[in-house]
């Protein structure tokens, strides 16, 4: 399998100012390297903090990385801009934690999903690929769905939306930042399987993103334990979970709630 | 193994003010706490927990409306009680720790001075109460220096300890938690609850412990009450409910939690969206996700039925047929 | 499911009316902005016929002077002989004219400024910012001074476009403020950052969705700076920089400042004026209240849904 996605030694710095003068330099990734293959679903695990969160926005370019390099297909993505970073952008696409916040209140779940469509001069008919992509997140019938308001659905639903829309760019890799810690129980599965689903059906990869390793275990391939800005573990899923060599991975793994444990 | 109850919460109806009348979020819930367990109520969003909350604390504010019922403690029915005597009550009997409390301290007072609000508001002198509040600040172990630091200085698990820690500081006999540690980082979160285990365990105090998350709720329950639609539908003890679930609900949902070690295609995926009572529906409440349902379960409404297992209550007429199509 | 592509027209026209009936609907269901649009179109009512029936000329120096209210003169006379409720009439309209001019170009300008520097690169920002303060930092009388003065000198009869003009210039910089400020923390909204995610750019996202986001802030900027026109309207006469020949309740007030009405019991000349510029301010803070449930979708329902239980506990009391 060829590697889709990589990055080389990403640090980020944050300055935070405290007093007038005063600053002091956060680093909130130091010297990451990870890599993600096509096809696979790859898990980026840490507590608050530990900058999973900052390396994906590194990845979509919401920030840019105070040193290293981001590797796409093979090419140095790094210093993209304009229409480059746009290509690029479409190309790899971010689901947000909080679905109640990352779609448009005054717009209908029709214009989230026509917007990235009519941006990406989709050929076919728009009218149909809407109600494809609807069906696709397993939102049916999509009539019933296009003309609510984010405020009219569940949240499950509007997680769902949101796969919708970040999938009508036909992405390569889907990065997904805690896409199911505000949700339910009855519906985390759900988004889940459909995580799952989207790669098995549109070969996309995806790098999602937990401090969960309960969920982790259920539809990732391999992982990253992220401590503290480091790669403090990696491999397989299962081999990870099984036999933590990180004293932090162990302390995760001990946290990880479990109904059949009495605290 | 039966308790004895501290609290005894009859016909419980409750609900709010809407467009279109009064919509019943409680309906007709009969529960009892027992002394010295942790009972948790667990259901989805929306399924009334908050609600629950907030009228047995009578902190239930408008459009929310407590239509009727009976919620005895110690003797007393506290939706009888005048304000004087509830606010006695309140903090002393029985604390609160409402839903995301850590965001609600006062951005701009000491922490210390917090914990002399509460004592004031109960007339009690806060110099001469120092020691209690040093000991219900260690009793979540924390710093005694936080109390001279304002609330943005500590982290979101601190301020969660300092909530915690108030609730504690006039030794209630009952504290109902509110989903405590929902937005926490898991490390923290399970720090948290593992110290709230302990307190619980050294006090011998009651807790009714709410939460959305079923894996959290079996590791600290000891007895727990399952919310749907505004009604229980199962109460038992924590091993009835993981080794004999007698309502489907709680048995998809336990069986929905992802966990290490599990296959995908094994997690239970429960179908629909939860819903509020409804009253123009004369069967089920579940029925619209049930899987096991009948013809029957539509005709009447199904009773919170005892089992012959020692106070293992349920709500389906289904039962124990249902079991026979699950595969436990 | 290609309906969707051919709406005719009729039916967008059809689509129109029937929003702008629910956008009315709403307004009237809460009963504060309903009140304020009453008291706003009974305004406006008189003002239009203002224009056409005030019984006397507004200027003429026609009647005894200081007369109390007579059959003649409702309102009776000012201290020079004129008929207040001929001025009141006539002066209505260009009081509303300015106070809606002041209030919708302000606002434009303020949006624009605001909502720019909220979303330009830093360097911009930081220049509009302090452009913005120096606005803000210089007390208005001295600016309605500087300008006053200088539309004065030019000896041309612009109407009231110096006074307008002066007004927005000594009005916008709070607005701006204010717009900065939402738009740098809506922009920060994952919504947005999805938008950019998707590669929508910075124009669409601002017209697309940032407006319609502080849109309530908009509608609420509207009616404080309309109520600045309006009360600035009186100070800008006052300090004489305006054309104290024009009639509106502006210079109704002064002129009966100046003659002292309020130390010589001409009650009749000071208190209509100062009733009716009353009574607008009054319904620009009630629809004030109303209106940003319609900019807002979610809000709108929850407020029903708050007005109508109240409704319910007011009948079983
Ligand atoms: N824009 C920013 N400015 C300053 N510091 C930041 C910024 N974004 C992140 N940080 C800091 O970088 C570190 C890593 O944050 P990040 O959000 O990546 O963590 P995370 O692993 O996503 O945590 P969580 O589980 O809470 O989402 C933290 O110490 C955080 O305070
Ligand atoms: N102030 C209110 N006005 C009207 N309806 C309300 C109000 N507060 C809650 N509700 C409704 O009551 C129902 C129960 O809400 P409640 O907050 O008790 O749920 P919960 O079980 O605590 O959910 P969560 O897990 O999200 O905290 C919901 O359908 C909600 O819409
Ligand atoms: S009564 Fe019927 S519908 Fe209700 S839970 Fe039991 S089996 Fe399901
Ligand atoms: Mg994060
Ligand atoms: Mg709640």
């Amino acid at each position: 399998m060829s590697q889709i996605l990589r990055t080389e030694s990403i640090s980020k710095e944050f300055m935070v100012r405290k007093g007038l003068v005063t600053g002091n330099t956060i680093k909130a990734l130091n010297d990451v390297n990870i890599y993600l293959e096509e096809r696979e679903i790859l898990a980026l695990v840490g507590a608050s903090g530990s900058g999973k969160s900052t390396l994906a926005r590194i990845l979509v370019f919401l920030y840019r990385p105070t040193s290293g390099k981001i590797f796409f297909q093979d090419q140095d993505v790094t210093k993209y801009k304009g229409r480059k970073l746009k290509k690029y952008r479409s190309d790899v696409q971010m689901v947000f934690q909080d679905p109640y916040a990352s779609l448009d209140p005054y717009h209908t779940v029709d214009w989230h999903i026509r917007r990235p469509l009519i941006l990406s001069h989709y050929k076919g008919n728009v009218e149909e690929r809407i109600d494809e992509l609807l069906e696709m997140v397993r939102l049916n019938p999509p009539s019933y769905y296009r003309e609510k308001f984010p405020h009219q659905i569940s949240g499950g639903q509007r997680q769902r939306v949101y796969l919708a829309r970040a999938l009508a760019l036909e992405p390569k890799v889907l990065i997904a930042d805690e896409p199911v810690s505000m949700l339910d129980v009855s519906l985390r599965i759900e988004v889940l399987d459909l995580l799952s689903s989207i790669r098995e059906k549109l070969g996309v990869s995806i790098i999602y993103i937990t401090h969960d390793l309960n969920t982790v275990s259920v539809i990732s391939d391999r992982i990253y334990v992220l401590h503290d800005g480091k790669v403090v573990e990696s491999g397989r899923t299962q081999d990870v979970i099984a036999n933590p060599s990180d004293s932090y991975t162990r302390a995760l793994i001990e946290a990880a709630p479990d109904p059949y444990k009495r605290l | 193994m039966s308790g004895n109850p501290v609290m005894k919460i009859r016909n419980l109806e409750v609900g709010y003010y809407s467009e279109n009348g009064f919509n019943i979020i409680i309906h007709d819930l009969n529960l009892d706490v027992n002394e010295g367990r942790i009972l948790g109520v667990a259901g989805e969003s929306g399924s009334g927990k908050s609600t629950l909350a907030q009228a047995i604390y009578r902190s239930l504010k408008y459009p929310g409306e407590i239509r009727s019922g009976e919620i005895i403690f110690r003797g007393k029915d506290l939706l009888k009680m005048e304000t004087q005597e509830l606010r006695k009550m309140r903090a002393i009997d029985i604390s609160f720790v409402p839903q995301a409390a850590m965001n609600a301290l006062n951005p701009v007072k000491k922490i210390l001075y917090q914990f002399y609000d509460v004592l004031i508001a109960h007339g009690k002198d806060p110099e001469e109460n120092m020691e209690r509040i040093r000991e219900s600040v260690r009793m979540v172990r924390l710093d005694e220096s936080i109390l001279y630091n304002f609330p943005h200085e500590l982290s979101g698990g601190m301020k969660q300890r300092t909530v915690i820690a108030m609730s504690l500081l006039l030794s209630p006999k009952l504290v109902i938690l509110d989903e405590p540690t929902t937005g926490l980082d898991v490390l923290v979160e399970h720090d948290i609850l593992k110290d709230i285990r302990e307190i619980q365990r050294k006090t011998n105090i009651t807790m009714i412990f709410i939460t959305h998350d079923l894996s959290i709720l079996y590791e600290m329950s000891d007895d727990i009450a399952m919310l749907y639609a505004g009604e229980i539908v199962e109460k038992g003890s924590h091993s009835q409910f993981l080794k004999n679930p007698m309502h489907p609900y709680t048995y998809l949902l336990t069986k929905s939690i992802p966990r290490i070690g599990v296959k995908r295609e094994n997690i239970v995926k429960l179908k629909g969206n939860p819903t509020n009572y409804d009253p123009s529906n004369r069967g089920c409440q579940f029925i619209t996700r049930c899987p096991y349902s009948e013809s029957f379960c539509s005709e009447s409404h199904p009773d919170l039925i005892e089992s012959d297992e020692d106070d293992h209550l349920y709500r389906c007429m289904n039962f124990p047929a249902w079991r026979k199509k699950a595969t436990i | 499911m290609g309906s969707i592509n051919h709406v005719s027209g009729l039916e967008k026209i059809v689509g129109i009316i029937r929003k702008t009936k629910s956008t009315l609907g709403i307004l009237f269901q809460n009963g504060k902005s309903a009140t304020g649009f009453i008291i706003l179109v009974s305004i406006s009512i008189f003002a239009i016929a203002g224009l056409f029936f005030a019984p006397y000329n507004p200027d003429a120096y026609m009647f005894r002077r200081s007369l109390p209210p007579n059959s003649v003169n409702i309102l009776g006379t000012t201290g020079y002989g004129q008929d207040v409720f001929s001025q009141l009439f006539a002066g209505a309209a260009p009081t509303l004219f300015i106070g809606f001019s002041v209030g919708i170009l302000g606002t434009l300008i303020s949006v624009f400024v605001g909502v720019l520097s909220g979303f330009a690169s830093k360097r911009v920002n930081d220049l509009i910012n302090s452009i913005v303060n120096i606005f803000l930092v210089v007390p208005g009388v001295l600016l309605i001074m500087l300008f006053g003065t200088y539309f004065l000198g030019l000896k041309e009869n612009l109407g009231y476009v110096p006074t307008i003009l002066i007004l927005i210039i000594t009005g916008w910089a709070f607005g701006a403020r204010t717009f900065r400020s939402v738009t740098l923390s809506v922009s920060k909204r994952d919504y947005i950052l999805s938008s950019v995610l998707i590669g929508e750019s910075k124009v669409s996202i601002i017209f697309r969705q940032i407006i319609k986001a502080i849109m309530p802030v908009i509608v609420s900027n509207f009616f404080f700076t309309a109520m600045y026109g309006v009360m600035g309207l009186t100070f800008v006469e006052y300090l004489g920089v305006g054309n104290l020949s024009q009639v509106n309740w502006g210079t109704m007030l002064y002129w009966a400042i100046n003659d002292e009405a309020y130390l010589t019991g001409q009650w009749w000349w000071i208190l209509p004026p100062s009733l009716m510029i009353s009574a607008l301010m009054f319904s620009f803070i009630l629809l004030n209240f109303g209106l940003d449930e319609i900019a807002n979708p979610s809000l709108r329902i929850y407020n029903k849904k708050n007005r109508k239980a109240k409704n319910v506990t007011d009948t079983q009391n």
